[in-house]
């Protein structure tokens, strides 16, 4: 029964752990195309700033959205 | 006993495979898209279609935060949350189909060009409705993967299929990360 308490205690701390994440990770991506909303408004010349941007937007998706290191080392279950 | 921990190991061999089969899948993919990434600086390297720049946001927006809902969709179903996973994953049915409406409905009828016009145009519309195909697909598939859901057959222990409409979803989503600058913010616009 202990175990059992200590399971779903560790399983909401987790929980919470990775909805926190989501919403940093999501809130940093509206943070990233804002900028880049304004560069391109601003700096017609400026394509590679866009372009870090990018990849840098794309980076944080493929990481902690996609959850890419699942492939490498299996993780059903617990979330990322 | 015995038998329970084999149907367990099974399942795991089988998501393994299904994981990386799927990445590789999301991989070639890629390379759909990059080609028509290259397209573009090819034909129009300092030049950019003249087009709605706040629907272009505000669109970009719109994926972003169904990114984020699918994500959160994910993680409920993986800590068991059936409830939370059903409610997130219409969220991200309801903006994947928001952003259809900004592009295919709005877009696409204002844009300065018809189809078939001339090459930015072909450029244009190609890009676009390539994603935008994809993004249907994707509604479809959460749709599907949300009846299966309401109708129990996902667990803490056994959803697979969220976990790649998820990454697909989400690969949705990068895709766009690349096509909103390209189309909307790179070069002077003509």
């Amino acid at each position: 029964m202990e175990d059992k308490g200590n399971l779903e205690e560790q399983n909401n701390g987790g929980y919470k752990e990775d909805k926190n994440i989501g919403a940093a990770v999501f809130l940093l991506l509206i943070a990233l195309t804002i900028g880049e909303f304004f560069i391109g408004s601003i700096a017609v010349d400026w394509s590679w700033p866009l372009w870090g941007i990018a990849i840098l937007k794309a980076a944080l998706i493929i990481y902690y959205f996609m959850h890419v290191t699942r492939v490498f080392g299996s993780s059903e279950e617990g979330g990322s | 006993m015995t038998t329970q921990v084999e149907a367990q190991s099974n399942y795991k061999f089988k998501t393994d495979s299904n994981r990386l089969g799927l990445w590789l899948f999301i991989i070639s993919d890629a390379f759909v898209f990059g080609g028509l990434l290259v397209s573009r600086f090819f034909l129009f390297a300092g030049e950019r279609p003249e087009l709605n720049q706040w629907l272009g946001f505000v669109v970009t927006l719109i994926l972003l935060t169904s990114s984020f809902f699918m994500y959160r969709a994910d993680i409920n179903i993986s800590y068991g949350n059936v409830k939370g996973f059903t409610r997130n994953i219409l969220i991200t049915i309801i903006l994947g189909i928001l952003f259809l409406v900004g592009v295919v409905g709005l877009e696409w009828p204002t844009a300065p060009f018809s189809v078939g016009e001339n090459a930015m145009s072909s450029i244009f519309f190609t890009m676009t409705g390539m994603h935008a195909l994809h993004v249907l697909s994707g509604v479809i598939f959460l749709t599907i993967v949300y009846r299966n859901g309401k109708k129990g057959l996902y667990s803490r222990e056994r959803h697979f299929p969220v976990e790649a409409a998820a990454i697909y979803w989400h690969f949705v989503d990068v895709v766009w990360v690349f096509f909103y600058p390209a189309l909307y913010l790179m070069g002077r616009a003509v």
